[in-house]
């Protein structure tokens, strides 16, 4: 017993020791494979000269799944990830400008060549350069870019799990996927560094996919080392008929002889075959830590641009406590900060000399905004939705709402697009700004019959009280909770349902200044706040059973939504989301419920009745179909940040953008000198 | 003895039963489909034939078209799953992340070794300072020094946990730069042995002070309660009145009788910091453990892997509770659990 006691006490006095260490050392800078302890110096003020860094330690708030498989598996690709992927898997065909724009990758595409058949198909070749090397010094070839493909599609990658729908648009994709054919037709091995992707113009599916104004990206394919993702001896092949992946060693493309290696390199932590920028150098999870150093074998981007930044260092940053991190050296280089609060202060930080950086300030890909359910209820009307858009100063709200780090769109586009700096003039002309007017409102209510009050006598205009309208049966549908029956009259008041995401700050300020503004009230408006869980109010928005448990999600309930919607790229494709087709708006697209066929034909013409390259006639009808939905007012954009992004003054030209992030401005990023 | 553990045994597997259906049917209840969550963003790629003949697929892959009790049936491995095989709980599958796209058991693993490391530490040292504040804190009741510790514990315990670690930040952080704001490791180091061990100790030890701080009060005042309850009784008394040390009376006689009370607190306490996890510690250091990762898990409607963890909480639980009661027989000789 006296044993056990003194082991316990020894025990202890050592894990305290070990503690008051660790609390005793100072930061170290990173070595590797170091041993030895770090130089312990004096914490060093911001206007001493510091050691320089080689490395730039980057923030996210987004954790790493580490999932590296192009997202063949996966419905989505978390920010992080896509990040990574873009560091270090950059040799494609197609990529995107610092405008968002689909451009020919013109450090790996020597020619390109797009035909098109009697049919409308189209034939694209390529012909890459030669002396493109993966980051294991394996030479980049035609096979690569047409491996990742061919698996994909291949009956065994599905068996596996990939989610790509491709094989709809491929020639012979069907036949390939099922088995019936081994090779893929409508892709070509022609020469080792030479190659063709074929696209049908009407998929086997029996939809359209050309013309496609977007349909550049179509043609991207990226290259990928066959040893390291398939194992040994795995090459393509075409005899004539089209591209194939077969086995020097006689093995067959099953799941069984390819799934091991697949998975072992789609979450590989370290030593990743890849041909971009950067080497993933370590996957920390326990750490959440990400290591990429530059990959000298790198050709270089689309305009030919390598890194000079020689180390990044990735680590899991907490919004609460960002400010505090990048004040303490523990983060150098944060991207994209929206809240005005936090933005405020760190360029107060920034420019007190608290810390040695410098900032870069961009428009949002994007905006947030309420939308409501055309279809039922008093937001079937096109003036009651223009009417409540009028009792929101929305100027005042993204002001608050951004702290003075954001504007206010008037239709679905961020100022980052070509078509509206092509677009300005013409919008500003026509388009209805909504802005704050009660009285206007009014008047809108009133023009289509919102002049009574609930007993059927007449409304007086400033009463307070809520207003309504008499409507037919068909009007008042799903809206037996609210319409009133008076002397064999329906009557419907002027009354929204809102279901509102919880613990939502939007929500909150929308909740002051719109649904309890005295704008509303004086209106005879009157919206109701349902508080409910995000994915609750997706399944009221899309009207879809969850989990199989039935439920009203079905039946249309709420007529008012506040979300938020994001660009990615500069492709700008509405196809579908205004469709009158019954059986798409069953299954959930269409959301707004608006069914306008000028805006349905106008969003899918836009993008599938126009030939690529044509700008003209597209800039026309986006300016059309903005205009169009501009009175119809199926969303009311609310807020449209600037987001800030902070990095060290040891790096220079670093800029982001709205489809620039930080993947792609590092690449152009130099020490200081 | 064997009796007596068969009997726990069988009555903690009924336990373990009733509340995994219990929580099954509770997740299953929340309006979310597990379907739509993994095919959402795919309805901006997909043609939307494509996309409703996929989600149509996922909802049969998944199960979903099938009742309640079916599906818990295959989730715990009772039934054959829809490929043909049992492949439930029973067999040692912890399901599938829908927001990490891995089978759950390839994800709880690093961040449950993160959170048992950071909790053994903060709980050793938590136990090495209230111990003896609770044994003076009753040896000296009612004085001066006691009011101090109580009154100085109980601000910790007062505040909330998420303050306390922004305060924590600001002063040894910010303010006196001795330890960095949050993390596990010095970024982009490549340390090994005692160097990575050491760094690793750094990162914790702001977090660990937190929970230290922050977990005072509750074992001070055990102890002190437990203490004061021994020191009361008549055989103390008698020692004292042998003549003996207070040394010896404290530490031999009352501490030993005091500490069977205590030590089921310190075996329940242990096993929920060991493995729950702190999502307020982690979320605020940025520390990879299982507190923030159910927390994600919930906001992600990830509900396979927060199942996961539950059972896996359950489990603890009922096994702790069962070590708890074993651990009587250790402390007090007199204590026989077979009859």
């Amino acid at each position: 017993m006296k044993n056990t006691k003194k082991l316990l006490a020894l025990l202890l006095a050592l894990m305290m020791v070990l503690a008051l260490a660790a609390c005793g050392q100072q930061q170290p800078a990173p070595q590797a494979g170091n041993d030895e302890p770090a130089p312990v110096d004096e914490p060093a003020p911001v206007d001493t000269p510091k050691e320089t860094k080689d490395y730039v330690i980057i923030g996210t708030s987004t954790e790493p799944n580490g999932d590296w498989a192009y997202a063949a598996f996966t419905s989505s690709i978390n920010a992080t990830d896509q990040d990574i992927l873009t560091l270090t898997d950059d040799c494609v065909t197609v990529t995107s400008n610092e405008g968002g724009d689909y451009v020919l990758n013109d450090s790996v595409v020597k020619s390109y060549e797009r035909t098109e058949d009697a049919d409308g198909n189209a034939t694209y070749t390529f012909e890459i350069k030669e002396g493109l090397v993966f980051n294991n010094g394996d030479p980049i070839t035609a096979e690569n870019f047409l491996a990742w493909s061919l698996f994909v599609i291949s009956p065994a990658g599905k068996e596996m799990g990939t989610v790509s729908n491709s094989y709809n648009m491929i020639l012979g994709g069907p036949d390939y996927k099922d088995g019936n054919v081994p090779y893929l037709a409508g892709l070509r091995l022609l020469g080792d560094y030479s190659f063709s992707l074929t696209i049908m113009a009407t998929g086997y599916d029996g939809n359209a996919y050309l013309p496609y104004y977007y349909d550049l990206s179509y043609a991207g394919m990226r290259a990928v080392n066959l040893d390291y993702w398939f194992g040994e001896g795995w090459h393509v092949k075409d005899d004539g008929e089209g591209a194939y992946l077969v086995n020097d060693n006689g093995l067959e493309l099953t799941k069984d002889n390819i799934a091991d290696h697949v998975t072992a390199a789609q979450y590989a932590t370290s030593d990743r075959v890849t041909a971009g920028p950067y080497n993933l150098v370590n996957f920390d999870k326990a750490a959440t830590e990400i290591t990429l150093e530059i990959n000298p074998n790198y050709c270089g981007d689309f305009q030919g641009q390598k890194p000079a930044i020689k180390k990044l260092v990735i680590v899991r940053a907490e919004d609460e406590t960002i400010l505090d991190t990048i004040r303490t050296g523990g983060i150098d280089l944060y991207s994209g900060i929206a809240d005005g609060g936090q933005v405020n202060a760190l360029i107060d930080m920034i420019e007190g000399g608290e810390i040695d950086s410098d900032y870069c300030r961009y428009d949002r890909a994007g905006f947030g905004y309420f939308q409501f359910a055309c279809d039922f209820g008093p937001s079937q009307w096109k003036e009651f939705r223009q009417a409540v858009a009028m009792c929101l100063d929305r100027n005042e709200f993204a002001n608050t709402f951004c702290q003075g780090w954001g504007g206010v769109v008037h239709g679905p586009y961020c100022t980052a697009f070509t078509m509206y700096k092509d677009s300005k003039d013409f919008l500003a002309n026509n388009l209805n700004t909504y802005d704050y007017n009660p009285d206007g409102a009014v008047e809108l209510l009133k023009s289509i019959g919102f002049v009574l009050n609930a007993d059927g006598t007449d409304y007086v205009d400033g009463s307070g009280l809520v207003r309504y309208k008499e409507v037919t049966e068909e009007e008042a549908q799903y809206y037996d909770d609210f319409v009133v029956n008076v002397d064999g009259k329906i009557l419907m008041p002027a009354t929204l349902n809102w279901a509102s995401s919880e613990g939502n700050s939007v929500s909150d300020l929308l909740s002051t200044m719109l649904a309890n503004g005295e704008a509303v009230k004086q209106a005879g408006i009157e919206i109701k706040q349902n508080v409910m869980t995000f994915p609750e109010l997706l399944n009221y928005m899309y009207r879809q059973d969850a989990y199989g448990l039935g439920g009203n999600y079905s039946v249309p309930t709420y007529n008012m939504f506040n979300l938020a919607t994001g660009w990615n790229s500069g492709a700008y494709d509405f196809s579908f989301e205004f469709t009158t087709d019954e059986a798409y708006i069953l299954d959930g697209y269409n959301t707004t419920h608006l069914y306008d066929e000028e805006l349905d034909k106008l969003s899918m013409d836009m993008v599938y009745g126009v030939e690529p390259g044509d700008y003209d006639t597209y800039l026309n009808m986006w300016q059309q179909f903005v205009l169009r939905y501009n009175e119809m007012l199926p969303r009311v954009p609310l807020y449209a940040n600037i987001y800030v992004s902070v990095f060290p003054n040891s790096i220079v030209n670093y800029q982001e953008g709205p489809f620039w992030g930080f993947s792609r401005a590092i690449l152009y990023a130099d020490y200081a000198a | 003895m064997r009796k007596y553990l068969i009997k726990r045994f069988a009555y903690l597997v009924v336990v373990f039963f009733v509340v995994s259906l219990m929580m099954y049917a509770i997740y299953n209840l929340i309006p979310s489909d597990p379907a739509l969550v993994q095919m959402e963003p795919l309805r901006k790629t997909l043609k939307p034939d494509e996309w409703t003949a996929q989600y149509l697929q996922l909802r049969t892959k998944l199960g979903l078209d099938q009742p309640l009790l079916v599906r818990y049936a295959r989730w715990m491995g009772f039934m054959k799953d829809v490929d043909g095989t049992f492949s439930g709980l029973l067999q040692g599958n912890f399901g599938y992340s829908v927001s990490y796209k891995r089978p759950v058991v390839d994800i709880i693993g690093t961040p449950m070794l993160n959170t048992i490391l950071l909790n053994f530490i903060s709980t050793i040292l938590t136990l090495a300072i209230t111990i003896p504040l609770g044994i003076y804190c009753a040896v000296h009741a009612r004085s001066a020094g006691d009011s101090a510790i109580q009154a100085g514990t109980v601000v910790g315990y007062s505040l909330p946990t998420y303050l306390v670690g922004i305060l924590f930040i600001y002063i040894f952080a910010v303010l006196l730069r001795w330890l960095p704001t949050g993390g596990a490791k010095t970024p982009g180091s490549t340390y090994t042995g005692t160097r990575e061990f050491l760094d690793r100790l750094y990162y914790m030890a702001l977090p660990v002070l937190v929970l230290v701080f922050t977990g005072l009060a509750g074992m001070t005042r055990t102890v002190r309660a437990a203490m004061m309850d021994t020191l009361s009784q008549d055989y103390i008394r008698t020692a004292r009145a042998k003549g003996l040390r207070e040394k010896v009376v404290v530490y031999s006689h009352a501490w030993r009788n005091a500490l069977l009370p205590v030590s089921t607190s310190i075996m329940g306490w242990m096993i929920s910091v060991f493995t729950g996890g702190s999502l307020v510690i982690e979320t605020t250091f940025s520390l990879n453990g299982t507190g923030r990762l159910y927390w994600s898990a919930l906001n992600t409607t990830d509900y396979e892997l927060v199942l996961a963890m539950q059972m896996f909480y359950t489990l603890v639980s009922l096994v702790g509770v069962l070590l708890t009661d074993l651990s009587y027989t250790l402390v007090d000789p007199r204590v026989r659990i077979d009859k």
